[in-house]
C-alpha cells in the first residue's frame, strides 16, 4: 500500500513535470520563460498542497468539509459579480490575487466530492435517493454554468456521480440519478447556442475547420504530424496553431513533439491513477473513505478522459484542462490536493488495518446490486 | 469490480488506439486526415501541391507559400494597441487601417460574447510572421496557408484548370491530377508554351478580324497523339477566374460537339480507297447537284458536269462527288469506317468532360444520310476526335490517343484503320487541297502543306434545325511528305465570310509555320516560295 501510494504521487508529480516542459514548449517562441518561471511556483505551490492534504486525517473532513464548502460556495456567487470577478475569454470564472488568479470552479470540483460523500456516508444502506443533497449538488453545478465554464460543471458531475456509485445508494436509484444528470446536460448544452454548436462541431470540425472546428482540426493535425516519436520537445510546428495550446490543448502538442509514444505514456498514467484511486478506494474503512477517494479519482480520470477524447476529436470539446499537465494554477493545486486526500485515505485505511481485527478490516463490500461474492475477489481489487 | 477495470481499461485501450489511428497510421501528412473526413481546407489543399509544367518547363499552376494572421478575439487583452502594432507591420502589405484590424480582432460570436476565431489578414508574406511572432500579442497567432498562382493565367487557362480558394480543383489538369499534385508531384504537359502563344494570338487575332464569336485551335503530333497546343479563344485568366463565363471556362476542344462539313469528306474518301471501292483513277461524271431520297444536295459552287477523280473531289470539295464515293462504298462500310476512325466515342484523352459526339448507328441511318454523312453532316464530332482522326489518316493509317500529360502515354499502340498505302494516296490528295485547291492559303514557304478547308452550318440548340451561324475551319498538317504536326482551327459565327479557307487556313498557316521552324522541323521544298508572306 505505501508504495501504491507513493506511486500514486509520482505519477502525479511526473506529469506535472512534463506538464512544465509542455507549457514552455507551447509559450517559449512569444514569452520566453515567463510561462516556465510561474508554471514552477505552480508546481512547488502544488506539491506544498499535497503535503497539507496529506497531513489532514480524512476523518478530519467531517468539520472541515462544511466550511470549505461554504467558502467555495460564496466563492462561486462573489466571482459571478463584476469587479470582484475577472472576465477572461468570454468567462467571468477568476478572481486575480495580484500574484495569482484563483478560479473557484476548480475548488467546486473538490467541494462536491466532500460534501457528497460527508452526505451519503451518514445515510443508511439501502436507503431512497438524497433529494437533499441532489439540490446541493445543483446549486454548485448551477453556478459555475452561470460563469459560464461548461466543461467544469460536468466535471462537478462526474465527481457526485463517483460518490454515489461508492455509496450504498440502490443502483435503479443511481440510474435514475444518472438518467437525470444527462438530462440535465443535454438541456444545458442545447439552450446556449455556441455550445450547441460545439457539438456540431465534434460531429465534423472539417466542415468548419476555419471556424468553430479550427481548434480540433488544428490539435488533430499537430497530433497526426507527431508519428512514433514526435518532434521532439520544443520542436513542434504544427502545435503552434492550436488555440489555447498551454492549456486545453496541451495534449495535441504532447502528440506532436513526443508522439505515440507520448500520448500512450500520459494515457497510461491516467490508467494508473484510475486504477490505484479505485483500489484505495476498495480498501478504505469506512464508506466516507471510500466515497471521497471514488468520487476524487472520478473527477481527475474523467477530466483526463475528456480532454484527452477532445484533443483527438473523439469527445466534444468542453474546454477544460488536462489534469497536472496543462498551464493553470488552481487546476493543477486542486489536482495534487486530491491525490493528497488520496494518499491520505489509503494511510489512514492501512492503520485501520493495523489497529482494528482482520474481521472489520475489510469494509463494508456487499451492495445489493453485488449480490454475494468471495471477498476475495474484491479484495484483489 | 472486475466491469469497472475493464471499463478503465477499455476506455485507456479506445484512447490510445485513437491516438496510434492519428498518428502513425498511413503517415499521408494532414491530407489523409482531411479525406477520411471528406473535405480539405484551403490552406491544406494547396500546401504542397504539385506544379503544373509546359513541356517546355514554362509554369502554369505554382504555389506560393504565405501565412494567415488569425486572432482569438477574446484572448486580446487591449485591441486597440494590438491593431496599431498588426497595422504597421501588414499595412504595406494588405493596407488595412488599424482601425480596420481592430474591427477583425473584436469580432464578436453570435450570442454577443467576443469570439473564439477571427481572420486578420491572408495571404500575406512568410517573412511577416516572424515580425508578428515578435510582438508578443496574445491572442494572435500566425498560420501557415499557401496560394494557388497561375503565372501565365491566360495560357491554356481550360486545359490547366483551377484550384478554387477552397481547395476544389475545377476543369482541366487540376482535377484530372488532383490527386497526383495533391501528393506533391509536378505534372508536366506535352504542350508547349511558345506555339501555344502562337496558337492563342492567332486565334485571338481570327476572331477580332473575321468578328467571329469565338474560335478554337488544337495541335496534335501525328506520331503519338501528344497534343502540343490546344487554345480556346476568348480564353479567361485563371487568377481571375471569377470574371469569367462558364463558357470561357470549357475545353471547347473536347466539350462541344459539331458537324465536321467538308473536313469530313476526307474520312469518306479514305475508307473507300481502303475498301477497294474506288481508285485513285475511277472517274465520276458530277453535276453540281443531285438528288437523294427527295434532298436536293449542290455542291457549294455553281458548275457545268465535270469529270472528277477521287482526288478532285477532295480539291474542289464536291459534295455530289463525295456522295458518289460513298454510294460505291456502300453506307454499312462508311459507318464501319467512321466508328473505326474514332467518332462517337471517347477519344481516352487524359481530361474529363469529353464529349463523344452524336453518331447515328448505321441501322439508325434514313434514306437520306448517304447524302449527308459522306459530306460532314448529320453526326457531330468534337475538334479532338476530328484532329485525332486526321492523326491517324495521315500518320500511315493508325489511330492515336489524344493526351495532354507527357509520361502517360498509353501503352497500347493505336489500331490500324487503314494502310499505309491509303494513308499515303490520301495524304498526296490533300496535298493537292492545299497546293492547288481551295486551302491555298495554308501554303507554307519551304514546307509542303495538306489539309482540307469545311463550312458547316450550326444547329441551333432551340430550334434543332439549321438556323444562320456556321462554323468555319481548316484541317492540316505538314510537311505533307512525311507529317509532324496535325492541326485544327474551327471558327465559331465568323461574320465577314464563312468560308473555312478565308477565315481559318490563315491562323493555320501562321501557326503551322512557326511550330515546324521552332522544333527544326527540315524543310522538304526548301525552294518553294508558295505562301510567303
Amino acid at each position: 500500500m505505501a508504495t501504491l501510494r507513493t506511486y500514486l504521487f509520482l505519477t502525479a508529480l511526473g506529469l506535472a513535470l512534463l506538464g512544465l516542459v509542455m507549457v514552455y514548449s507551447a509559450t517559449y517562441r512569444e514569452s520566453g520563460t515567463a510561462y516556465l518561471i510561474v508554471r514552477s511556483g505552480h508546481v512547488a505551490l502544488a506539491v506544498i498542497a499535497f503535503f497539507v492534504a496529506s497531513r489532514v486525517r480524512y476523518t478530519a473532513w467531517r468539520k472541515l468539509g462544511p466550511v470549505f464548502f461554504l467558502a467555495v460556495l460564496a466563492s462561486l456567487v462573489l466571482v459571478l459579480i463584476p469587479g470582484i470577478g475577472v472576465e477572461i475569454g468570454g468567462g467571468r470564472r477568476w478572481f486575480d490575487l495580484g500574484f495569482f488568479m484563483v478560479q473557484p470552479a476548480e475548488f467546486a470540483k473538490i467541494a462536491v466530492v466532500v460534501v457528497a460523500s460527508l452526505w451519503v456516508a451518514r445515510m443508511r444502506p439501502g436507503s431512497g435517493l438524497p433529494i437533499g443533497l441532489f439540490a446541493v449538488i445543483g446549486v454548485l453545478f448551477g453556478l459555475v454554468v452561470l460563469e459560464p465554464d461548461f466543461g467544469t460543471s460536468v466535471m462537478i458531475l462526474a465527481g457526485a456521480a463517483g460518490v454515489l456509485w461508492a455509496s450504498e445508494l440502490r443502483t435503479r436509484d443511481l440510474l435514475l440519478f444518472g438518467g437525470a444528470a444527462v438530462g440535465v446536460l443535454v438541456g444545458v448544452m442545447l439552450l446556449a447556442p455556441y455550445r450547441r454548436e460545439r457539438f456540431l462541431t465534434f460531429l465534423d470540425p472539417w466542415s468548419v475547420s476555419q471556424s468553430s472546428g479550427y481548434q480540433v482540426v488544428q490539435s488533430m493535425t499537430a497530433i497526426q504530424s507527431g508519428d512514433w516519436l514526435g518532434a521532439g520537445a520544443g520542436a513542434g510546428a504544427e502545435g503552434t496553431y492550436v488555440p489555447e495550446l498551454r492549456t486545453d490543448m496541451i495534449f495535441a502538442l504532447i502528440g506532436e513533439e513526443l508522439g505515440l509514444l507520448g500520448m500512450v505514456l500520459v494515457i497510461g498514467a491516467f490508467i494508473f491513477l484510475a486504477l490505484a484511486g479505485l483500489r484505495i478506494s476498495l480498501q478504505a474503512p469506512s464508506v466516507l473513505g471510500r466515497c471521497l477517494a471514488a468520487g476524487l479519482t472520478t473527477t481527475i480520470t474523467a477530466q483526463a478522459v475528456f480532454n484527452i477524447g477532445a484533443a483527438m476529436g473523439v469527445l466534444p470539446l468542453a474546454g477544460m484542462t488536462l489534469p497536472f499537465v496543462s498551464y493553470g494554477g488552481s487546476s493543477m493545486l486542486v489536482c495534487f490536493a486530491a491525490i493528497g486526500m488520496l494518499y491520505r485515505i489509503s494511510e489512514d485505511s492501512e492503520r485501520a488495518r493495523e489497529v482494528k481485527p482482520r474481521a472489520t478490516a475489510r469494509p463494508y463490500s456487499r451492495r445489493r446490486d453485488r449480490g454475494t461474492r468471495d471477498p476475495r475477489a474484491v479484495r484483489g481489487g | 469490480m472486475r466491469v469497472v477495470i475493464a471499463a478503465i481499461a477499455l476506455v485507456g485501450l479506445l484512447l490510445g488506439a485513437r491516438a496510434a489511428h492519428l498518428s502513425v497510421s498511413d503517415g499521408q501528412g494532414d491530407l489523409a486526415l482531411a479525406a477520411e473526413t471528406g473535405s480539405v481546407t484551403a490552406e491544406e489543399a494547396a500546401r504542397g501541391r504539385g506544379d503544373i509544367l509546359s513541356n517546355d518547363g514554362r509554369k502554369l499552376a505554382t504555389t506560393h507559400d504565405t501565412v494567415r494572421v488569425i486572432a482569438t478575439p477574446y484572448q486580446i487583452e487591449d485591441p486597440s494597441k494590438a491593431a496599431s502594432a498588426l497595422a504597421r507591420i501588414l499595412g504595406s502589405e494588405t493596407h488595412q487601417t488599424a482601425d480596420e484590424i481592430e474591427t477583425l480582432l473584436t469580432k464578436r460570436a453570435p450570442n454577443g460574447q467576443p469570439s473564439g476565431y477571427s481572420v486578420v489578414a491572408s495571404d500575406v508574406d512568410p517573412r511577416k510572421s516572424e515580425e508578428i511572432w515578435d510582438l508578443g500579442l496574445d491572442g494572435i497567432t500566425v498560420a501557415p496557408d499557401a496560394v494557388r498562382v497561375y503565372p501565365d493565367g491566360t495560357l491554356a487557362s481550360q486545359v490547366t484548370g483551377h484550384l478554387s480558394d477552397y481547395g476544389q480543383a475545377f476543369g482541366g489538369i487540376e482535377a484530372r491530377y488532383h490527386d497526383r499534385l495533391k501528393s506533391g508531384k509536378d505534372v508536366t504537359l506535352t504542350l508547349d508554351m511558345a506555339v501555344q502563344e502562337e496558337l492563342q494570338k492567332a486565334l485571338a487575332e481570327t476572331v477580332e478580324k473575321s468578328k467571329a464569336q469565338s474560335a478554337v485551335g488544337v495541335m496534335l503530333r501525328v506520331d503519338d497523339g501528344a497534343v502540343v497546343a490546344m487554345a480556346n479563344a476568348p480564353t479567361y485568366d485563371n487568377n481571375e477566374i471569377e470574371d469569367a463565363s462558364v463558357d470561357e471556362q470549357r475545353n471547347r476542344i473536347l466539350t462541344d460537339p459539331y458537324e465536321p462539313g467538308s473536313t469530313f469528306k476526307a474520312f469518306t474518301v479514305a475508307s473507300a480507297l481502303e475498301e477497294h471501292a474506288v481508285t485513285p483513277d475511277t472517274t465520276y461524271v458530277i453535276p453540281d447537284h443531285m438528288t437523294v431520297a427527295d434532298v436536293v444536295i449542290h455542291d457549294s459552287q455553281p458548275h457545268e458536269t465535270e469529270i472528277m477523280q477521287p482526288a478532285d473531289v477532295l480539291r474542289e470539295s464536291s459534295n455530289v462527288g463525295a456522295i458518289h464515293v460513298a454510294e460505291d462504298l456502300g453506307g454499312e462500310k462508311l459507318s464501319e469506317y467512321i466508328h473505326d476512325f474514332g467518332f462517337g466515342q471517347s477519344t481516352g484523352v487524359d481530361l474529363w468532360g469529353e464529349n463523344s459526339g452524336v453518331v447515328p448507328a448505321y441501322e439508325d441511318w434514313s434514306g437520306s444520310s448517304i447524302g449527308n454523312i459522306p459530306i460532314g453532316q448529320g453526326l457531330s464530332v468534337t475538334p479532338l476526335q476530328l484532329v485525332s482522326g486526321y492523326a491517324a489518316l495521315v500518320n500511315g493509317g493508325r489511330t492515336v490517343t489524344p493526351h495532354v500529360v507527357a509520361g502517360d502515354e498509353p501503352e497500347q499502340a493505336g489500331h490500324r484503320v487503314i494502310s499505309q498505302k491509303t494513308s499515303d494516296i490520301v495524304r498526296g490528295m490533300l496535298q493537292g487541297v492545299v497546293d492547288e485547291g481551295s486551302g491555298y492559303k495554308a501554303q507554307l514557304p519551304g514546307y509542303s502543306v495538306g489539309g482540307k478547308t469545311g463550312t458547316s452550318q450550326t444547329v441551333d440548340p432551340k430550334t434543332g434545325t439549321y438556323g444562320d451561324k456556321y462554323v468555319a475551319s481548316f484541317m492540316g498538317f505538314a510537311p505533307a511528305s512525311d507529317p509532324e504536326y496535325v492541326a485544327l482551327i474551327a471558327v465559331n459565327d465568323p461574320q465577314t465570310t464563312y468560308w473555312g479557307e478565308l477565315t481559318a487556313a490563315p491562323a493555320f498557316h501562321d501557326v503551322m509555320g512557326f511550330t515546324l521552324g521552332y522544333f527544326n522541323v527540315p524543310p522538304d521544298r526548301p525552294h518553294s516560295k508558295k505562301g510567303m508572306r
